[in-house]
């Protein structure tokens, strides 16, 4: 250990010993190069890491916006862990928000990248179809499933009922709004889709020739070779949704907010409601919550990164 | 040649999305003050009006006019407030008064008033209690809190169902069976909806505006005790259940019937879909806009077994305009203010009230007076209003209005009996109320 101390020491002074050796041409331009980042750096330093270690100071203290910050110790996460009924409350329901939207946006968004990357007519234009409404601004999508999922004359209805399958009450009934969340969540699925149609264009086309001629059926080559060499692309999607997932705000806020019953109560609109509803607000409180959510996903993505040498296999 | 034609394009665009910062810069502005407000829909221009007067009677005064959301009001003046950059005049909700005040976040304008000679007995006394607190006037009110709970039937339905169109049912019991022959429906799904009892007008919850109808005070006086759950919260209660459950076939269906309402262009009243609607003074400026040919009629809300006939609606909350502290310029702020609410002559408070038809907080004003003639429904909308009982606000109320929609909703679902949902939520409330007095008193 104090070997590995030493030698990245040693590496560090050479790298200060090779600044003082560059020529004065070299120093120019590695200033410029800094200038040109710095708007980047900049806005990490003020935008990202200060309301960051900004938002754990505050989680430590009881702090209504309007009047300075009080300090309180744990006491925020001793609450939220011990008599915050709603937190545990919404924390179920992102938990099954993420595994149900997570799921489906992988698998629907590879089974949409496997038709989108055959050659069928009209390509581009089903490509940009699947992906156009990932670009709507949530809002309005928000406004277009509330008439989709409308229980006396959405759409969702309508089509349930060719099949003689009758009305749903998707947003009213607790044990259907979720479900309505869930089934909205497909819009996003085109972003899968195109980080997964460009894995599968990836993959190089002598491995499939090679495995027809040993005489492979298009289920083995699936198994064999499609699947293993997306596995680094998997990988990325897996991670980018369940990420987003965990923050789902916008559209319950919009359509449900956190009804009927509590049911879509989601993690962040809890956040929320501590920051911005409740007066007076609590800012302090929101912030513990806030850094639950964030040690949650970290675990999460940790698990996941962790894991990865397992079952992510590269192409060389 | 393109390129030339894509940067004039893109000039004139520039050009046209400064246009309004143009039209105040042009003038000389010595101060320009930063106003917010909730007036949407076909109330811009009015708005707009009114601004322009005040600048022309206010020369070196500019005010820069933001619309923002009404739902994302808290959100924006707390970031605003926080950021240290707050607006210098807001619309603000007299619900969330008690609050702020307690924080010392807004200006008390007692000296101003004083200054210019402004009085309390100038406007309507149930409408200026809601913008004090602790003994001093922190905003003056724009429009009333009361009239929210007035109910618009069509008579037409009432025709159709056998009624005579002239008589709306006085009690609970009486609108039950009236709410059951005008619903259409069959099979647990609803056509149309007689009345829903589980909407109100303004921001007031349904319960406590039944509970208010059965002649019950949610809460004490003196803001420290909830008081709902009794013989008055337990009949209040029941009867939202009972009527949801008879009448419209349960909680999931008429919510189910309601989703996507208020995305339409008009309220679901004027579709045909509702026969009878509590809702607030501006519906008469909306029939006149949107269903100028509906036979509609105007009554106050039936009141409950433990009700009586003179105590129907509630004055609930409200709007108005402040000045929040650290405001950039309170002396101009307080002008603007008093424009929008005391001014009586020009197009200033009286006017913009009386080009949407609806009553004023000020004594002086008729806000029915348009054109130099009343409103023809005046009278009985007036007269509806006369029957309000002041609903109080509490300095945590939006923590309480989410207790209280829990309680209705788990009994509504059947998740727990009338007896221990209210009981639980006056618990729940009492907390809240403790902390807070324990930390503000």
């Amino acid at each position: 250990m104090a070997t590995a101390f030493s030698s990245e020491l040693q590496r560090r002074s050479r790298q200060r010993e090779r600044w003082r050796d560059l020529s004065p041409m070299r120093r120019r331009e590695a200033i410029t190069g800094l200038l040109f980042i710095s708007p980047w750096i900049i806005g990490v330093l003020v935008f990202a890491l200060g309301p960051f270690i900004a938002s754990f100071l505050l989680s430590l203290t009881k702090y209504n916006i309007i009047q300075p910050p009080e300090w309180v110790g744990a006491a925020n996460y001793a609450k939220i862990l011990g008599s915050d009924d709603l937190f545990w409350k919404s924390l179920k329901n992102t938990a099954v928000y993420v595994g149900g939207s997570v799921t489906i946006r992988i698998v629907l968004g590879f089974l949409l990248a496997m038709l989108l990357n055959a050659k069928v007519r009209f390509l581009g234009l089903w490509r940009t179809l699947f992906y156009v409404p990932s670009v709507v601004p949530i809002v309005a999508l928000s406004m277009i499933w509330l008439y989709v999922l409308n229980g006396r004359f959405g759409l969702m209805n309508w089509f349930l009922g060719v099949f003689g399958i009758a009305r749903i009450r998707w947003l009213s009934d607790p044990d259907f709004a979720m479900l309505g969340l869930l089934i909205m969540s497909t819009t996003w699925v085109g972003v899968t889709m195109i980080i997964f149609l460009a894995g599968l264009q990836n993959i190089p086309e002598e491995y499939y020739e090679a495995a027809k001629i040993d005489g492979a059926s298009r289920m083995q080559q699936m198994f064999r070779i499609t699947i293993p060499l997306m596995t680094p692309t998997i990988y990325l999607n897996v991670l980018i949704n369940i990420i987003n997932a965990f923050q789902v705000f916008s559209q319950v806020l919009i359509m449900t907010n956190g009804g009927p019953r509590d049911a879509t109560r989601t993690f962040v609109l809890h956040i929320y409601d501590n920051a911005f509803s409740y007066l007076p607000p609590q800012m302090g409180y929101a912030s513990a919550l806030a850094w639950i959510l964030f040690m949650i996903v970290f675990l999460f993505t940790a698990i996941i990164v962790v894991t990865s040498n397992r079952w992510v296999f590269y192409n060389n | 040649m393109k390129t030339k034609s894509i940067l004039f394009v893109m000039l004139a665009a520039l050009v046209l999305s400064f246009s309004t910062a143009v039209s105040v810069s042009a003038q000389n502005c010595d101060v320009t003050l930063k106003f917010w407000h909730h007036w949407g829909g076909n109330r811009v221009p009015l708005m707009d009006a009114q601004v322009v007067a005040f600048q022309e009677a206010n020369p070196g005064i500019c005010v820069e006019t933001v619309f923002l959301p009404w739902d994302n009001r808290l959100e924006n003046l707390l970031t605003a407030i926080s950021a240290g950059d707050p607006p210098d005049v807001t619309m603000f909700g007299r619900q969330d008064l008690p609050s702020f005040a307690v924080l010392d976040a807004i200006v008390p304008l007692d000296d101003y008033m004083a200054a210019d000679g402004i009085t309390a007995d100038m406007f309507i006394p149930s409408e200026f209690a809601g913008n004090q607190y602790g003994g001093k006037t922190y905003m003056l009110p724009q429009p009333t809190g009361g009239a929210l709970n007035i109910v618009w039937y069509n008579k037409q339905h009432f025709r159709d169902a056998g009624f005579d169109p002239d008589y709306f049912p006085e009690t609970w019991d009486e609108l039950k069976q009236y709410g059951e022959a005008l619903r259409v429906g069959a099979d647990g799904f609803l056509d149309r909806v007689g009345i829903d009892v589980l909407q109100s007008g303004g921001e007031q919850p349904a319960f406590l505006m039944w509970l208010n109808a059965d002649g019950q005070d949610w809460i004490s006086d003196d803001l420290r005790t909830v008081t709902i759950n009794n013989p008055a919260g337990v009949e209040t209660l029941n009867f939202m259940k009972s009527f949801t459950d008879d009448n419209n076939f349960g909680v999931e269906e008429v919510r189910s019937f309601y989703e996507g309402g208020a995305e339409l262009d008009q309220d679901i009243f004027f579709y045909d879909l509702e026969s009878i609607q509590v809702n607030g003074s501006w519906v008469l400026f909306q029939i006149s806009d949107f269903a100028p040919d509906l036979d509609f009629g105007i009554a106050p809300v039936p009141y409950g077994p433990s009700g009586s006939p003179d105590r129907r609606g509630s004055t609930y909350g409200g709007w108005g305009y402040m000045i929040p502290q650290n405001a950039a310029h309170p002396d101009e702020a307080w002008k603007l203010v008093k424009w929008l609410t005391a001014e009586v002559e020009g197009t200033g408070a009286c006017w913009f009230l009386q080009q949407q038809q609806r009553p004023s907080p000020l004594k002086d004003c008729d806000g029915y007076l348009k054109d130099g003639q009343t409103h023809p429904r005046a009278e009985e909308i007036l007269a509806v209003a006369a029957q309000d009982h002041i609903s109080a606000i509490s300095p945590v109320q939006p923590q309480v209005l989410q207790v209280i929609t829990n309680m209705t909703d788990a009994v509504l679902y059947g998740d727990k009996t009338t007896e221990d949902a209210l009981a639980d939520a006056e618990a729940e409330i009492q907390g809240l109320l403790d902390e807070f007095w324990a930390k503000y008193s």
